[in-house]
């Protein structure tokens, strides 16, 4: 058996991050608002926007900001002791991957205290092959997620990321999803040149793996394709011109969460990195020379997202030379 | 007087404005400095609004001992707060206020607000309040950048012209262009007139004659009128509060506040107390005798004897020939009548007061109602009570028709703003809002000088992508699906909608064999027609009453999932209106009626067994009241299944008529989202991979059934993903008119689709439509790039668009074809006259179906009857 599973509500569209979170309101009647972002994101204000959003609607809030990058177990601890006592209905996480993925465990924590999440992640590491229940959420709290960065696509993904000491946890349950998403490229249109490359290599990475992956469906391979289409016509603009592209910019976000959405559906956890983008080229060129369904998914793949050389070969080679670019591009 | 003029001197400004040509002159000087003052910076107008501000305020004793002087009314010393407040609380309210320029910026909405001046304000000032209102309204046309002109009063005209003059000489010293503020130097009824016609705004200070007069001129006018401001003392009033609370208001300026108190209306259980403390604190009660010599001294045939305005009580007394002590602060005139024809029921613009006796507080309420009717409309009221007495005040300023009505407070300090409640902008000129004639309502500020241009980006819509919460698939897995309800979900029992073959056939014996090994209790309703029945639907609905289901499993074709779907609306929501959930909109975010909140009572899983109607994964449902055959769309989120469950064993044995026409339909479903208004990156890639498994898998499903399961999988995952493309991005054009086909000729909806989508796809594709489709994120016509755009993804290529479209519309041409589609309406047996007897009542309805909001033409009613025709005829 296989699945689709999005976040309930995914909305997009540049400026439409006010829209969305009135539905707090007049929707679902939230009171109390548990924000996670990161140190960096809260001091440069970019929280503000959501607070004074959560103001006029007259829902309280407050505002957890001590994570940086990856997040530790002890700072999601923190976190969720925070919002024990604050007692959200909803918790809103604005930032990259280290903070929607913080805030992914800090509502289990919130949740379900007694919850271990060492335990949890040796448990539930491979969303297929789940033999009990992770800790149900959305009990106490909804999750929503707002990524300021174009690439993560953590804010569909029902994975979560924690540092413990100097290893790795993963997590990954459907449980871990977010309901709402705010995809709103106002939020992004401030990245740096470094920032815009490596997420874009992230959501490359996703697609790709996405569109390898043995549980690849028809639908993931749906939303891989037209997120590599975005990023093959639009990453190159948002690289070299950063926020005067708010096109790109927009381009690049919805890229992110339809990568993020096929990343969803068919890996076990995020596996991800960067090492990962600059080898992708060379491991697609090796995967496709060695293997035929490979190449045919590859010339598919090509075809789909407008690439066309004068005889197949020449289109596979188009599309891994085109990737090739893409990562070398963002790694400089 | 000689101290005065030696500290203000007045100036003439070039030579006296004193007729015509004087005052064009003048005002061709006015109008060319504001033109220059118009070009300059925040910073620039902040530096001369403060330096403004500041000289005006040092002159406030001289300014307020001159106008005494000249008008011979009212108090020195209070003149001297009034100036002290036009400046002081008049800058300190506006200093950081934004006048110039952008003000305002959303960048989420692109929404800009620029800030203009107005041009040339006309200013006609009264004699009650001549400097201090010179000062206000220079002071705030200086913020916002228009020039000025004032009339003055002829009996105040020194003084407002020497007020003026500091405030244009302050104001040039920082940096104000020469000449900005002037004023008539020897006012007329004929340059005031000139003055009205020619400003760009008037704001005008007055009597109801003047701002009459303002309002006629034919210009836009901030005009205010009289007060006749009733006060009512309730019960649980604290009496020392109220009564001097009024003597401080109704003295100040000897009265001469607009605002100021008129009238008091005293419950009768207090009122002897209310009248010892009035006569404690030094104020005159008249006697009969009396009451009548002042009735006859303060109004003379009907208007207010203006000698009396401003006077001392003493003074006032003494011209009605009634003997008092000098230092009495009010005469009280204890009166009955609030009709017009008592005296004391006017304005009195003095210390005199009217008191009445009421029994009961709506009496107190219906007399200070007809005090307001006679002469008050619009100005202001007050009410001294008890701060809890919440029902009371509710009482109060609902019955009152002002525009301030001020809980204990002195209404001559608390009208103007700022002094005893401070959110209400402090102001010398207080609108009255329609009910005294007036353009605006609050107190006249900045805001209303200023023309305020809002610049617009475009923007696009907020889009979504909402599908079921559980989408699962593969052949076979309907009861690893089906476990959830029992290991994950707990449910107890559940309800299975389904129509009688499927029954009969034995295709819910599965799902029920799974709910007993999980313990789950279930019932089934398998009395679901073809065309899913308002009544049928209710009858389900009952039986669900009955047996309280948390879960509701639909297992069918699109009949029976949306007979389901309505099911599962009645059950959780008996209440619910057909006829307000299937009404049109334009904006599924900004319909009138909000739908109401399902899955409180069960969970919702649907299983279909057909490959096209994609029902399993829409929020659309279609009912008919077999009464009034009339169709009821639905389209809510809220009617979004919560679970999935696309299992190709349950479609192994279709018919091959329903596996074409279904076929045809998830085909068109692709087509239709594609192209689509409303279509999103996340919908296309969808589409395209349903085209693409249609157009390889749909001839074999077709023709070996069962015989090829592979084929039937790919349907089944197609049109789940058409579904889910449509249910985010919309139908057409080409679904409206199929669903008119089938209402009215009973034409298999995807066989109806099926015969029309070609026709449709060549009138979306012109790229020079009659009208395009509205949405933000529409940009212009590209539809014919959209088709080939699927094209290209299906491998079909011309040597240019037009012959791509070609290609591609011959290719669903042979797609149909080879899946037994007749050519055209009439191959389906409608006969030419019943075609064309409903072809105008098909085309209207069409036109107002609701998926032809989606549709990337704007189809007109004869386009529609065009394409209905060469469907039906097949040319």
């Amino acid at each position: 058996m296989l699945w689709l599973r999005v976040p309930e509500k995914v909305y997009f569209k540049k400026g439409s991050m006010p829209v969305a979170l009135e539905e707090l309101k007049t929707v679902y009647n939230k009171k109390k608002a548990f924000i996670v972002t990161s140190a960096s994101a809260y001091k440069s204000g970019k929280t503000a926007y959501t607070e004074k959003l959560l103001d006029e609607m007259k829902i309280q809030h407050t505002v957890f900001f001590d994570i940086c990058c990856t997040a530790s177990l002890e700072k999601v601890q923190a976190g969720a002791g925070a919002a024990q006592l604050f007692e959200p209905d909803v918790i809103i996480a604005v930032g990259g991957s280290g903070v929607m993925d913080a805030a992914k465990l800090i509502r289990v924590l919130y949740e379900h205290p007694e919850a271990d999440i060492r335990e949890l992640a040796s448990r539930f590491s491979d969303i297929r092959s789940r033999a009990e229940l992770f800790p149900a959420t959305n009990k106490k709290a909804s999750l929503v997620t707002i990524p300021t960065s174009s690439g993560t696509g953590e804010e569909v993904t029902p994975y979560a990321c924690v540092a413990d000491g100097d290893s790795l946890l993963r997590l990954a349950d459907y449980e871990l999803m977010p309901e709402f998403v705010v995809v709103d490229s106002d939020n992004m249109i401030a990245q740096s040149r470094e920032q815009i490359g490596s997420a874009a290599m992230k959501a490359l990475v996703h697609i790709m793996t996405a569109y390898d992956s043995e549980s690849a469906t028809e639908y993931t391979d749906g939303f891989a394709m037209k997120a590599l289409e975005n990023i093959i016509g639009y990453l190159p603009g948002f690289y070299e011109n950063g926020s005067t592209d708010p096109q790109g910019c927009e381009k690049l976000a919805e890229a992110s969460a339809m990568a993020g959405i096929a990343y969803a559906n068919t890996c076990s956890a995020d596996k991800c990195c960067k090492t990962a983008a600059l080898t992708l080229a060379d491991e697609m060129l090796k995967s496709s020379e060695a293997d035929d369904s490979v190449y045919a998914r590859y010339l598919s793949l090509a075809r789909a997202v407008g690439l066309s050389g004068s005889d197949d070969k020449e289109t596979v080679n188009k599309l891994i030379t085109k990737i090739n670019e893409l990562t070398a591009m963002c790694s400089k | 007087m000689a101290n005065t003029e030696k500290e203000v001197e007045v100036q003439t400004n070039e030579g006296l404005v004193h007729d015509l040509d004087s005052f064009n002159e003048m005002m061709a000087r006015v109008k060319e400095a504001q033109k220059i003052f118009s070009t300059y910076t925040q910073e620039q107008v902040d530096k001369i609004f403060k330096a403004a501000a500041i000289a005006a305020n040092q002159a406030r004793i001289p300014l307020a001992k001159m106008a005494v002087e000249e008008t011979g009314m009212g108090v020195a010393e209070d003149k001297v707060i009034k100036n002290h407040y036009a400046s002081e609380y008049i800058y300190n309210k506006y200093k950081d206020m934004k006048t110039c320029g952008t003000i305002e910026y959303d960048s989420a909405f692109g929404l800009r607000k620029v800030a203009e001046p107005i041009g040339l304000i006309g200013a006609v000032i009264p004699t009650t309040n001549p400097t201090s209102t010179a000062i206000f309204k220079t002071l705030i046309c200086l913020k916002t950048r228009n020039g000025i002109i004032i009339s003055p009063h002829p009996r105040a005209k020194k003084s407002t012209i020497a007020a003026a003059k500091i405030v244009l000489d302050a104001a040039v010293k920082a940096g104000a262009p020469e000449g900005i503020i002037g004023w008539i130097d020897v006012p007329s009824l004929e340059l005031t007139n000139e003055l009205m016609r020619n400003s760009d705004t008037i704001l005008a200070t007055g009597g109801p004659g003047m701002v009459k007069a303002a309002y006629s001129s034919g210009k836009p006018a901030l005009g205010v009128g009289a007060g006749n401001t009733p006060v009512i003392i309730d019960s649980t009033a604290d009496i020392r509060v109220a009564v001097n609370s009024i003597i401080h208001s109704k003295t100040f300026d000897n009265g001469m506040i607009c605002a100021s108190e008129q009238s008091v209306t005293v419950m009768s259980d207090i009122y002897d107390e209310v009248k010892k403390e009035f006569a404690y604190r030094g104020c005159y009660f008249l006697n009969e005798e009396e009451l009548e010599k002042v009735r006859k001294t303060i109004i003379i045939n009907g208007a207010l004897n203006a000698k009396i305005v401003g006077q001392k009580a003493h003074t006032i007394a003494a011209l009605a020939g009634v003997e008092v002590p000098e230092s009495t602060k009010i005469l009280i005139g204890e009166v009955e009548s609030v009709d017009i024809s008592e005296e004391f029921a006017h304005e009195k613009l003095s210390p005199v007061l009217a008191m009445y006796k009421a029994e009961t507080f709506d009496e107190a309420l219906a007399k200070a109602a007809q005090l307001v009717a006679d002469g008050g409309y619009g100005h202001t009221s007050s009410l001294y009570i008890h701060p809890a007495q919440a029902e009371k005040i509710q009482k109060h300023y609902e019955a009152m028709k002002t525009c301030r009505i001020l809980i204990n407070t002195p209404s001559s300090h608390g009208g103007i703003g700022d002094l005893y409640n401070f959110a209400l902008n402090p102001s010398l000129t207080l609108g009255c809002g329609s009910w005294g004639g007036n353009s605006v309502s609050e107190n006249v500020g900045v805001k209303h000088l200023l023309n305020i241009k809002q610049v617009a980006e475009r923007r696009e819509n907020m889009l979504w992508f909402r599908a079921p919460e559980k989408v699962y698939f593969k052949k076979g897995c309907m009861p690893v699906a089906l476990d959830e309800l029992g290991t994950v979900m707990g449910k107890k029992k559940a309800f299975i909608v389904t129509d009688s073959f499927l029954y009969k056939n034995g295709y819910v014996k599965p799902i029920e064999d799974k709910l007993d090994s999980m313990g789950i209790q279930h019932t089934c309703f398998y009395n679901v027609q073809p065309d899913p029945t308002l009544a049928s639907a209710l009858e389900g609905a009952d039986a669900m009453r009955l047996f309280e289901p948390d879960v509701i499993i639909a297992l069918g074709g699109g009949s029976a999932m949306d007979a389901g779907k309505i099911m599962w609306v009645l059950y959780e929501h008996p209440e619910a209106d057909f006829m307000d959930m299937a009404m049109r909109f334009m904006d599924i975010r900004k319909r009138i009626y909000t739908f109401p909140t399902m899955g409180e009572k069960a969970y919702f899983v649907a299983i279909p067994t057909s490959s096209g109607t994609g029902s399993e994964v829409t929020p659309f449902a279609v009912i008919t009241d077999e009464k009034t055959s009339i169709k009821y769309p639905l389209a809510d989120y809220q009617l979004l299944p919560n679970m999935a469950i696309i299992d190709a064993d349950n479609m192994m044995n279709q018919p091959k008529g329903l596996t074409s026409a279904s076929g045809i339909d998830a085909l068109t479903h692709a087509l239709e989202a594609y192209a689509s208004i409303m279509a999103t990156e996340y919908t296309d890639g969808l589409a395209l991979q349903a085209m693409k498994s249609i157009f390889e898998y749909l001839p074999s499903a077709y023709e070996n059934g069962a015989n090829d399961p592979i084929a039937r999988e790919k349907m089944a995952t197609a049109s789940t993903m058409a579904g889910m493309a449509f249910a985010n991005a919309f139908l057409g054009v080409c679904h409206s008119m199929a669903h008119k086909l089938g209402a009215f000729h009973h034409i298999p909806h995807g066989i109806a689709n099926a015969l029309l989508i070609t026709e449709v796809m060549r009138f979306n594709a012109e790229p020079v439509p009659a009208k395009m489709g509205t949405f933000s994120q529409y940009p212009y016509p590209h539809t014919l790039e959209r088709y080939c755009e699927c094209a290209h993804f299906l491998g079909i290529c011309g040597k240019d668009d037009n012959e791509t479209l070609e290609l591609f519309i011959a290719k669903i041409e042979e797609l149909k074809e080879r899946c037994g589609v007749k050519k055209t309406i009439a191959d389906y047996g409608v006969k030419e006259e019943d075609f064309l007897a409903t072809l105008d009542e098909m085309v209207e309805n069409a036109f107002d179906d609701q998926c032809t909001g989606a549709n990337p033409r704007y189809p007109l009613f004869e386009e529609i009857k065009a394409m209905f025709l060469k469907a039906y005829y097949g040319k």
